[in-house]
């Protein structure tokens, strides 16, 4: 698999997807004008990544701001992360905060609510 | 040429206490260049993060809300999928306002949508937040019916709505208006 390198825009997020490496992260703002349009690729990908994971896989978010439908995406990603998880192998999600965004942090524990992989919620300095 | 009513203009957005306000058409980039300008200003106004953080939340849903549903107002108030947004601050509170025309057939199951969110308490529209979220069912414009539930559990208030005749039956112009307390 290829890696998936996209530079971010004012309304979507940087896309930054090694496979080889286990590496898939998400940062910036995402308020796309139709998120399936631009997660849905992605999500088709992760699916193919899903069927030959590596030992260790890390999804890595950082965001700014984000709209809601972007978080149904994202959720339904983190959900194909689950499945490598409970196949048994190694997965986390490292959900990054700006350490004064508590409501971002409080959008890292929704996931924990719904999901069931680990997923580790850190305060950091965000430019 | 009269110039003296631009004084009489600034005056007068001074005391309805608005930070900043946009009346035209919106674009997907409009609105994250909105979203930009209001973090600044807010930033100036040196508004505790929290509150900067939910009122940017709230214009991220109500103007792209605005951006999706919006039909075409008729011409004599201008061309295109005109809005109104004015985002101010009176006694303490924040308010952001956001209008637009829509069909008028529309009216009673947005305002039926907006009563019952409105009667739910905190702790129901964030059960109501994470059962939708986990649904994932998805519009044809990518929306997950996420926005109002977003809206009101971010401002911990509920919405104000009014719908206004506009020309002519078909249509009319739809506003809400959200408090964040400071």
């Amino acid at each position: 698999m290829e890696n998936i390198e996209i530079q971010p825009t004012a309304t979507t997020p940087r896309i930054s997807f090694r496979p080889l490496e286990g590496y898939f992260e998400i940062s910036g703002k995402s308020l796309p004008e139709n998120s399936y349009d631009f997660f849905q690729p992605l999500l088709e990908y992760v699916e193919a990544y899903a069927e030959k994971p590596v030992d260790a896989t890390k999804l890595v978010f950082k965001l700014q701001y984000f709209n809601t439908s972007s978080t149904s995406h994202f959720l339904r990603m983190i959900k194909k992360f689950e499945k490598i998880h409970s196949a048994g192998k190694n997965v986390e999600v490292h959900w990054f905060y700006d350490e004064e965004d508590e409501d971002m942090k409080e959008a890292g524990e929704d996931f924990k609510v719904l999901l069931k992989l680990p997923i580790l919620i850190k305060g950091i300095k965000m430019d | 040429m009269i110039i003296s009513s631009a004084l009489d203009q600034y005056k007068s957005m001074g005391n309805h206490q608005l930070i900043f306000g946009y009346r035209g058409s919106l674009s997907n980039d409009l609105v994250s260049a909105l979203i930009q300008m209001a973090d600044s200003k807010l930033k100036e106004l040196e508004t505790p993060f929290r509150k900067k953080k939910a009122i940017i939340n709230i214009l991220i849903e109500g103007l792209q809300n605005s951006l999706f549903h919006s039909i075409e107002g008729q011409k004599t108030f201008g061309n295109g999928h005109n809005c109104l947004f004015l985002l101010g601050k009176r006694e303490g509170e924040y308010f952001i306002r956001i209008g637009n025309f829509i069909e008028s057939s529309k009216k009673e199951v947005l305002s039926a949508k907006i009563d019952k969110l409105n009667s739910m308490d905190a702790e129901q529209i964030q059960q109501m937040y994470l059962d939708v979220l986990d649904m994932g069912a998805l519009s044809d414009k990518g929306g997950a019916g996420l926005g109002f539930l977003r809206i009101i559990r971010d401002s911990g208030n509920k919405i104000a709505y009014s719908f206004e005749p506009a020309d002519d039956n078909q249509q009319m112009f739809y506003s809400m208006e959200i408090l964040v307390s400071d």
